[in-house]
């Protein structure tokens, strides 16, 4: 197999502190321990720092072009470059401990992302409802009765609880079908990584470029 | 030694061979030859000039009789001629006149009738020519030209040219007459020089004969012929000459002129007469043009009459000769009006000689004749030029153009009518079917609003009426009991890492699954460290805290220190695990956590690891991230504690890590359900109570729609599916 580095240099950095640090979770040498903890590890937390920072400034810039440029949607962007600044300044320089931090918070983000929540709540019972319409098969059958079943041994009933449903049928269902898919998907994830990391590390995948 | 060709393989044999050594075709004609009759030998390196035919010596078809001598005639007549000859003297037909003008002919003698031509204008030529008058010379003149035109007589082009000079008439006129002098008496002065001085040098009104004598000839009589012209063509018009020619006319038709020059001139206005097409002119032309080259014998239509009797039978004939006479007559047939009036015309006292040697082929051919050429001439192979042979290459072998074809069928208005069906069949075929999209409909906005309204009134319901009927869960999860155990079991002033990890949306069911489990640690006397890998978590961190937990009177750096956002996901957590110190030197509030003028907080003193906490606890709703908490910090927190207050959706993730032995998160606690049976085990009250209620009536409520609404679609499903088979049936 032919391969081309175009970036040798960062190819061979790349490869060589994934080796450094992959072997220092087997083998604990000082040596290694102490390079990963004095070197590596800050300057992957300032790059991820810097990145986040990057981020934010890129969202502010590009939002800002926007209104200068009173594209369609600008007023959404302005808004944005409000909400983002007075963030900023209040957290900033008031503090995260600052009652109108916490009331900005409150009552601005929180119930925001609660209500998308809510609306995804009435969105999946519809969607479910509809789904039996739509497409009515055995899978969808089986799909809809097992949410049915969840919901009502997932929580007590006014009328309490069910005697099959509470103690048998929902901690089958949440324990062992619903734990042995998860451990499957888990292992799936954790052979992934590894596949991941080896690539990464002979060079065959180069996510950094080059 | 020379060579004879093959006509028929072209390969070249000795001269003597009769037939061909390598073909066994016949080298020699089957008629008598002559002593001067030899095998015409092809040259090789003669080429035929492109696109002009010739046609070569024919000597079993065209020979005339009247060229083969008497004495050898005997000895190599066929049977066929010999009966005919006997038939013709039994009939009273006698060869005598030819025999006694070939004989005068041989002798040098006069045939009779030059005798009487010349007795009656003349004996001597200079006599004739000084005696002439004016009125008799111009008459001369106009006669002479007027044969010179009609004969296509020649007058050697010496004297062409001087005629020019001298005369000085119009151009066109002696250029159109030069044109038509034929070349067969300029090829006959070569070929033929047996004609005596006294037979053609003086004989004005046979100028033609004067051409087949010697040169010599030709210059004695020419000083003649240029005073004959010069003189009445001087100070004339060509008006003039024009009216003079027209009187010349009628004097020559009075004339007394040979009757077989009469005949002669018939024939030439006969033939001036027949109308060519207009598509046959150049084959003419070439005809005429394959008949002039020398080599080709053309037999005069006279001649073969004169030789061969109309009373004759082809039956008595050879084959050969047979079939081409009937061809001949076949062909000859829509001129048969004109042929007999030629036959009432023709004389019978021309000698026979001078019949053969007369150039009446050049203008008696027929356009059948020269049709016939025209197909039959083998036009490639050593045998180019002969006529009526097998051609050597086959017609397939020929290089030609690929024959065209019609394109339009001949079919009948039956098949054409299945042609049509056929063809809208195949088109029908051809096109594109669409596919059938299943209906899909639009969700109704009625029913959704009212899905809507019953989800939310089920939700306020409980809230607004603040009756809380509905009953905590009596058993607690085992996630929830061994959390709570573990909290329990935590001393006063323990440190206790809390990771606020989650997102400001799910802030509703993990405030309330970890508002008991964290007053539960506060209420022991601990004190909490807060981090987050979210950036909004130390946010939501304080507000928790300010929200559920203010009843505690604690302080900010003092009994709670929240060292705030840790970025890098994993690698930050792994960076954290190790060292704490280096990785959040700072609290939210920019204080120094581990050593300022302060000193060391009091919630961080003695930690140098994570594994100095006395328990730590995540409160997440993203798997990734419980995830990165158990694999990367869990491995250095030794024997402290990891209590996990999990989302209900993340549960089945990060169960089997609670479950499994060694379990590697020792407590866990799921969602509102959680929240509720530690605040039931803890027999506190909070915000899972208040929630519990409307989430029980909106989860019972959820239930139902979804069991409704799932029947109802069903029935509706399973209805149109059966209208559909019901339609494809």
């Amino acid at each position: 197999m032919r391969r081309v580095l175009k970036a040798p240099i960062s190819t061979a950095i790349a490869i060589a502190v994934g080796l450094v640090v992959l072997v220092g979770y087997f083998f604990p040498f000082p040596l290694l321990d102490g390079l990963l903890q004095v070197a590596l590890l800050p300057w992957a937390l300032i790059l991820a720092a810097v990145a986040l920072w990057i981020g934010v400034l890129n969202l502010l810039y590009v939002h800002w072009r926007k209104v200068r440029e009173r594209q369609k949607g600008s007023i959404y962007s302005g808004v944005l470059v409000l909400a983002l600044l007075l963030t900023t300044m209040i957290g900033v320089g008031l503090g995260l401990n600052n009652t109108w931090a916490g009331r900005l918070f409150t009552y601005v983000q929180i119930p925001i992302e609660m209500s998308l929540m809510a609306v995804l709540a009435v969105s999946l019972v519809y969607a479910c409802v509809r789904l039996l319409y739509r497409r009515f098969n055995l899978f969808t059958v089986v799909f809809a009765l097992t949410v049915f079943l969840v919901l009502l041994s997932s929580v007590p009933l006014p009328f309490g609880e069910l005697p099959f449903l509470s103690d048998t049928l929902r901690p089958w269902i949440a324990e062992v079908l619903t734990v042995g898919g998860a451990r499957g998907v888990l292992l799936g994830v954790a052979l992934g990584t590894v596949a991941t990391g080896l690539r990464i590390l002979t060079g065959s995948d180069r996510p950094y470029g080059g | 030694m020379s060579e004879v060709r093959c006509p028929m393989c072209g390969k070249t044999n000795p001269e003597e061979l009769e037939n061909c050594q390598f073909c066994q075709a016949r080298l020699k004609p089957l008629i008598a030859p002559s002593p001067d009759d030899k095998p015409r030998r092809i040259p090789e390196d003669v080429e035929k000039p492109e696109g002009r035919e010739s046609v070569e010596f024919e000597p079993d078809t065209e020979i005339p009789e009247s060229v083969i001598p008497p004495s050898e005639e005997d000895e190599g007549v066929p049977e066929w001629l010999a009966s005919i000859r006997t038939r013709a003297a039994e009939e009273g037909f006698t060869f005598e006149e030819e025999e006694r003008a070939e004989a005068q002919f041989e002798e040098g003698e006069e045939p009779e009738w030059l005798t009487r031509l010349r007795t009656k204008q003349g004996a001597e030529g200079e006599v004739l020519v000084e005696g002439i008058q004016p009125e008799e010379e111009e008459q001369e003149a106009g006669y002479l030209e007027r044969i010179r035109v009609l004969r296509g007589t020649e007058i050697s082009e010496s004297i062409e040219v001087q005629l020019e000079e001298e005369k000085e008439v119009e151009p066109e006129e002696e250029s159109s007459v030069e044109s038509e002098i034929p070349e067969w008496i300029a090829e006959d002065v070569d070929q033929e020089a047996v004609v005596s001085e006294e037979a053609v040098g003086e004989d004005y009104g046979v100028k033609w004969l004067r051409g087949t004598g010697e040169r010599a000839d030709y210059q004695i009589s020419e000083e003649v012929v240029e005073e004959e012209l010069s003189a009445p063509l001087e100070g004339t018009t060509t008006e003039e000459i024009a009216v003079s020619l027209e009187a010349e006319e009628e004097i020559v038709e009075q004339r007394e002129l040979p009757e077989w020059l009469a005949d002669f001139e018939e024939e030439v206005i006969l033939y001036e007469e027949e109308e060519i097409p207009e598509g046959e002119v150049d084959s003419v032309r070439e005809a005429q043009e394959a008949l002039e080259t020398p080599g080709t014998v053309r037999e005069p239509e006279e001649a073969k009459q004169a030789q061969i009797p109309s009373k004759f039978s082809f039956e008595e004939l050879p084959d050969w000769l047979g079939e081409s006479l009937e061809e001949d007559v076949q062909i000859k047939e829509p001129a048969e009006e004109q042929l007999a009036e030629e036959e009432e015309l023709l004389p019978a006292d021309l000698p026979t000689w001078l019949k053969a040697m007369r150039p009446v082929d050049s203008i008696s051919a027929t356009i059948s004749d020269i049709a016939r050429v025209d197909e039959d001439v083998l036009t490639v192979g050593p045998l180019a030029g002969l006529r009526g042979v097998i051609p050597a290459e086959i017609e397939v072998s020929k290089p030609q153009a690929p024959p065209a074809y019609p394109l339009k069928l001949r079919v009948s208005e039956k098949q054409q009518e299945q042609a049509v069906l056929f063809e809208q069949m195949i088109v029908a075929e051809e096109e594109p079917k669409p596919i059938l999209k299943p209906k899909v409909g639009r969700p109704s906005p009625i029913w959704r609003w009212l899905l809507t309204l019953l989800l939310i009134a089920a939700v306020l319901w409980p809230i607004i009426s603040d009756r809380q009927n509905i009953s905590l869960p009596t058993l607690p999860p085992a996630g929830v009991l061994a959390a709570s155990e573990l909290i329990s079991s935590l001393e006063m002033n323990a440190k206790v890492l809390i990771g606020f990890d989650y997102q400001p949306g799910l802030s509703g069911e993990l405030d309330a699954a970890a508002q008991s489990a964290v007053e539960h640690v506060l209420m022991r006397g601990a004190l909490v460290t807060l981090v987050s890998t979210q950036p909004t978590g130390p946010a939501l961190a304080v507000r928790f805290f300010q929200d559920t937990q203010a009843e505690y009177n604690y302080t900010w750096g003092q009994r709670v220190v929240n060292l705030g956002y840790i970025p890098g996901g994993p690698v930050g957590l792994y960076n954290f695990a190790r060292l704490p110190q280096r990785a959040k030197p700072y609290t939210v509030e920019g204080y120094s956590a581990w050593g300022g003028e302060a000193g060391v907080l009091a919630p961080l003193q003695g930690i140098q690891q994570l594994s100095d906490f006395d328990m730590v606890m995540v409160i997440t709703e993203e798997v990734d991230v419980a995830r990165s908490w158990i694999e990367q910090v869990q491995p250095v927190l030794a024997s402290t504690p990891l209590i996990m207050v999990v989302s209900a959706q993340a549960e089945p993730l990060i169960r089997p890590y609670f479950e499994a032995t060694p379990n590697q998160v020792q407590g866990l606690v799921v969602g509102l359900a959680g929240g509720a049976a530690f605040q039931q085990l803890e027999e506190s009250t909070g915000l899972a109570r208040t929630y519990w209620d409307s989430l029980s009536t909106a989860s019972l409520l959820a239930a139902a729609l979804i069991l409704l609404g799932g029947l109802v679609s069903s029935s509706l499903a399973i209805f149109e599916r059966q209208n559909q088979e019901r339609r494809a049936v």
